[in-house]
């Protein structure tokens, strides 16, 4: 299987650069622009003709305070989430009880549900009940939108676990906290640690939630003010994309250097549920 | 029993008017905002705000910073949650929109006559809400459109730059000539999705043709007739000379291609005016850059359109000071500051004392604002005026397109603008 | 005992039910009796029956039609192309890691940021692709990627690209549980390349290719960020899905009803869709 005749390996190499090339080329394409400074924006260039790092310290003074928002929305919403998500998938994985499977439903039925969808009701629910504009009700909603996620990827994990630990840990006086916190978080790492790496992404790359909740500019994440960089009426190329390069570095980083659970977490979490 | 609690309410009621007669005599805080690039807002508001609280002690400012682009997208939730600044610079024909309608002041009792009397006639016909009793809004910056044109190009057209334009046939004269002898589009048209820029452009047209308003007090179209459709097919006729699909530019898309002489002629308010001063220095007389009055119809009075900004205040409470902070906005040499930082033409003669204001092109804005007559921003008598642009820009960008003749095209726009209207009713 | 454990079930699961039913459950209902109530002029706050869907129903068709378009012309080459850099993945070779990774990456972009991204790409003055052509001689004047004719087109290209890595992902970790002795055998038999892909790769991927189309389905039915950010439904509505309709109705059109009216039949269709889901899904476990 593994051996390749010389024109097989051709047409894989061909493939594999033809691949990376889309897949590369709107990042260079961005590169390129923030290198660009702004009097020669409109110059083709198929390779950066100028260095223009100050685009990068303006974009960066433009959106620091934005990440910052965007680290404090999504850690938060990760905390929450994980904490609600354990002890909930615990009993839906170990348990059986009535409305079990309607509740797996429930999450089935979240998980597909798209934030626009509600989001016009949701925003009139948080205008009469004075949560517009606030970061509490922002990371809220970002758990609520999260926790079917999460709770799925650790009902998987927790299905493999053996029923004897908790028969053990019984024996020994735990109470249930105590199973929680001593016996199962300490072996579900992993399942959690997917989890996490989840919610944070999909919290620091959220646009619509913030969109509709928020309304001062100090309280924006990222997304939101690459959003204003990019309808603005006097457009500035340069600027929108040394932005969007700054922006993307988190969540590039953690698909990078956590690979291993990010594929884990496709073919478990999303796709079993 | 009863007389307890009666005596403890009155010592109740006693010890909290008490507190609130204590607030009263302290400081007032307000909020301000200035939508716009931080460091051009930050750099004439900052120092005035100072010297504001100097003036007035009992008073608190917070400066409040945000885009426009993200204000504009942000107003309504701002508003609707109760978040909103105590005093806006807003848009003249955002008065009735539904989500800041009921929180504006009327200002009339605030200020003085002698206050109202420094701003034109002419603007504050543009700016007023027939459905609007009472003064609501304090314009502060007017920004009518100019051509701007490229010398250059028109030099390789062979066409005299130093004589732009000043009718319809001519603009279309020297667009066609532009684009069959330098090569290049001879206008830019602005008709990217989501935005004003269409509708305005299309406005003014409408605007010269008709000598009205684009929709009545009642929100109800005022094109459709003879004058609507001759404006229309003027547009269909510079079709052949702009640059190739209008839909993927906007103003500000457009302004480095004139810049850089890929296109022959813009028609764009003051705020292009940055984006070339960036590229030639201050002094654009002397630069490839010309600016001059927008073309007009053969016939007619002289007719611009003309977008406003000003200033509301949001809540009765703080009335009194959000009037203070405007009236001293609105003097003439923060104003002076203010349009400079931010390229807004003058509004006051005085400011063309300033050394930044004595170019002859920011006569032209000045002289359009004073003496034209002003037709603008759409939808100033309706709860949903951005729903206006969205209808009629649809069906102009069909017509730019050439998907629609002008004669559909008017009749497709009057029924876009009339349903809106019936939704509200 | 049966007490206790009845009570922890409770405990554990209430936080969850709560958060649920806040952002989703309350907002659920209100689109349900929203779409049926009037939220402009003299109607404000009554019943007006099927008033708002008759103000949306010519639009519909067209929508639905964008929409379709949107989901389908995105999600099946996503599959295609992830499908193919997964069989390519499956080999080991040098720079495999590399390849992995950077066909990856796109999943970990924010929709907003590829949104500006593909601008820079589609820009008709300085995009790459134009410029690239204009040098190769293949093209004299730029191709309008995001004007009225190609602009459905160029945002579902971006949403390939974004969703490609998923069904990457999926394709690769299935290829790999595939026994290898189900190969080998196949060699032995005298079985070609073709071959063994049609008879044993294309069975074992079936499953894989119901779910993974289904979520892309879902996912990719409403996004709205690509859209919103590289077009704002435009030209001439030409990129207007139901998503963009339910942003314009609240807050160009400030009407709450019409907005509810596009979701609910957004809604409608999720529904349908998850529990054609739920039913393969259990069919699978209990298989």
């Amino acid at each position: 299987m593994n051996k390749k005749t010389l024109p097989g390996k051709i047409v894989r190499a061909v493939l594999c650069v033809i691949f990376c090339v889309f897949a590369i080329t709107p990042i260079y394409t961005a590169l390129i622009v923030s290198l660009t400074p702004y009097s020669n924006i409109l110059e083709p260039q198929l390779f950066p003709h100028y260095l223009e790092f100050k685009n990068f310290i303006d974009a960066f003074q433009l959106i620091w305070r934005n990440v910052l928002n965007s680290f404090l929305y999504a850690c938060c919403a990760t905390a929450m989430t994980t904490l609600v998500a354990v002890p909930a998938a615990y009993v839906l994985a170990k348990y059986r009880f009535q409305y079990r499977q309607a509740m797996m439903f429930i999450l089935l039925m979240t998980q597909m549900m798209a934030g626009i969808v509600i989001l016009p009701t949701l925003y009139r629910m948080f205008q009469s009940l004075g949560l517009l504009n606030s970061r509490g009700g922002m990371i809220l909603v970002l758990t609520g939108i999260n926790l079917a996620l999460v709770v799925t990827i650790l009902h998987g994990y927790f299905s493999t676990l053996p029923i004897e630990l908790e028969e053990a840990a019984a024996l020994d006086g735990c109470s249930y906290v105590q199973l929680l916190l001593r016996v199962i978080l300490p072996i579900s790492g992993p399942g959690i640690a997917v989890g996490a790496i989840f919610v944070f992404v999909n919290s620091y790359n959220e646009f619509v939630v913030p969109l509709f909740l928020l309304t001062e500019a100090n309280k924006y994440p990222l997304t939101l003010t690459v959003y204003s960089l990019l309808s603005d009426t006097t457009i500035r190329w340069h600027i929108m994309a040394a932005a969007s390069l700054i922006g993307i570095i988190p969540p590039v980083f953690i698909f990078t250097f956590f690979q291993k659970y990010i594929i884990q977490g496709i073919t478990s979490g999303a796709v079993k549920g | 029993m009863k007389k307890i609690i009666c005596a403890i309410l009155t010592g109740g009621i006693l010890a909290g008017s008490m507190v609130l007669g204590c607030g009263a005599s302290e400081t007032t805080k307000i909020t301000v905002l200035r939508p716009g690039d931080q460091e051009k807002v930050a750099s004439f508001l900052e120092p005035a705000v100072e010297q504001f609280e100097a003036e007035n002690p009992d008073i608190e400012v917070e400066i409040m910073y945000e885009s426009w682009a993200g204000w504009i997208q942000k107003y309504p939730t701002s508003f609707e949650a109760g978040t909103q600044p105590d005093v806006v610079f807003w848009w003249d024909n955002k008065l009735n929109d539904s989500s800041a309608h009921d929180c504006l002041v009327n200002l009339e009792n605030h200020l003085d006559e002698e206050f109202f009397a420094q701003i034109p006639d002419s603007v504050w016909n543009l700016v007023k809400a027939d459905s609007m009793e009472g003064i609501y809004y304090v314009p502060s910056s007017v920004d009518s459109f100019a051509l701007c044109y490229n010398k250059d190009v028109f030099e390789t057209a062979g066409l005299d730059p130093e004589n732009p334009p000043e009718t319809w046939e001519e603009l279309l004269g020297a667009a066609k000539t532009i684009t069959e002898n330098a090569g290049v589009p001879g206008l830019g048209i602005p008709a990217i999705t989501g935005s004003e820029v269409l509708e305005e452009f299309i406005g003014l047209f409408i605007n010269q043709a008709t000598n009205a308003p684009v929709l009545d007090e009642n929100s109800m179209p005022l094109f459709e007739n003879e004058a609507g459709l001759e404006a229309l097919q003027f547009v269909e006729q510079l079709l052949p000379y702009i640059q190739e699909s209008p839909t993927e530019y906007g103003r500000g898309e457009l302004r480095p291609l004139l810049r850089d002489g890929q296109i022959g002629m813009i028609i764009d308010g003051p705020w292009a005016v940055a984006a070339f001063t960036g590229a030639y220095g201050e002094n654009l007389d002397e630069s490839p850059i010309g600016v001059a009055a927008v073309p007009q119809k053969e016939e007619g009075e002289t007719v611009v359109w003309a977008g406003t900004n000003g200033w509301v205040a949001t809540r009765e409470e703080t009335a009194e000071a959000s009037a203070k902070l405007i009236e001293f906005l609105m003097s003439p040499e923060i104003l002076e500051s203010h349009h400079l930082a931010y390229g807004s033409a003058p509004l006051y003669e005085s400011e063309f004392e300033n050394e930044a204001f004595q170019y002859d092109y920011w006569r032209v804005f000045y002289d359009e604002t004073q003496d034209y007559t002003l037709y603008g921003m759409i939808g100033a008598d309706s709860p949903t005026p951005a729903a206006y642009y969205t209808a009629l820009e649809e069906v102009w960008q069909q017509l730019v397109l050439g998907q629609l003749g002008a004669e559909d095209a008017l009749a497709a726009a009057a029924d876009a603008a009339e349903s809106v209207t019936a939704r509200n009713q | 005992m049966k007490r206790s454990q009845r009570r922890k079930i409770i405990l554990s699961l209430l936080p969850l039910v709560l958060i649920l039913c806040f952002v989703y459950g309350y907002p659920l209902l209100r689109v349900c009796t929203s779409a049926f109530l009037g939220f402009t002029g003299s109607a404000k706050g009554q019943f007006v029956g099927l008033k708002n869907f008759i103000l949306i129903k010519n639009d519909i068709p067209k929508t639905v039609m964008i929409t379709l378009i949107w989901t389908f012309g995105s999600v099946i080459p996503a599959m295609v192309f992830g499908l193919m850099i997964a069989m390519i993945c499956k080999e080991n070779f040098r720079g495999k890691k590399a390849v992995v990774a950077i066909n990856l990456l796109p999943y970990a972009i924010p929709l907003i940021i590829v949104a500006s991204c593909w601008r820079f790409v589609y820009n008709p003055d300085f995009g790459i692709i134009n410029v690239l052509l204009k040098k190769l001689g293949l093209v004299e004047n730029s191709i309008t990627f995001l004007g009225i004719d190609m602009a459905l087109f160029s945002v579902i290209l971006a949403r390939v690209w974004r969703a490609m890595p998923f069904a990457f992902m999926n394709y690769y970790s299935a290829l790999t549980t595939i026994p290898q002795e189900q190969y080998e055998q196949a060699c032995i038999d005298g079985a070609g390349t073709i071959q063994r892909f049609w008879y044993i790769t294309i069975p074992n991927l079936k499953a894989i290719t119901g779910s993974t189309f289904i979520v892309l389905i879902v996912w990719t039915f409403l996004v709205f960020d690509i859209i919103f950010g590289m077009t704002g439904g435009g030209p001439v509505n030409a990129t207007k899905t139901i998503s963009m309709h339910i942003y314009q109705e609240m807050f160009s059109m400030k009407n709450l009803g019409t907005a509810s009216a596009w979701s609910l039949i957004a809604i409608l269709v999720l529904v349908v869709i998850t529990i054609i889901y739920w039913k393969i899904m259990n069919k699978e476990e209990k298989a």
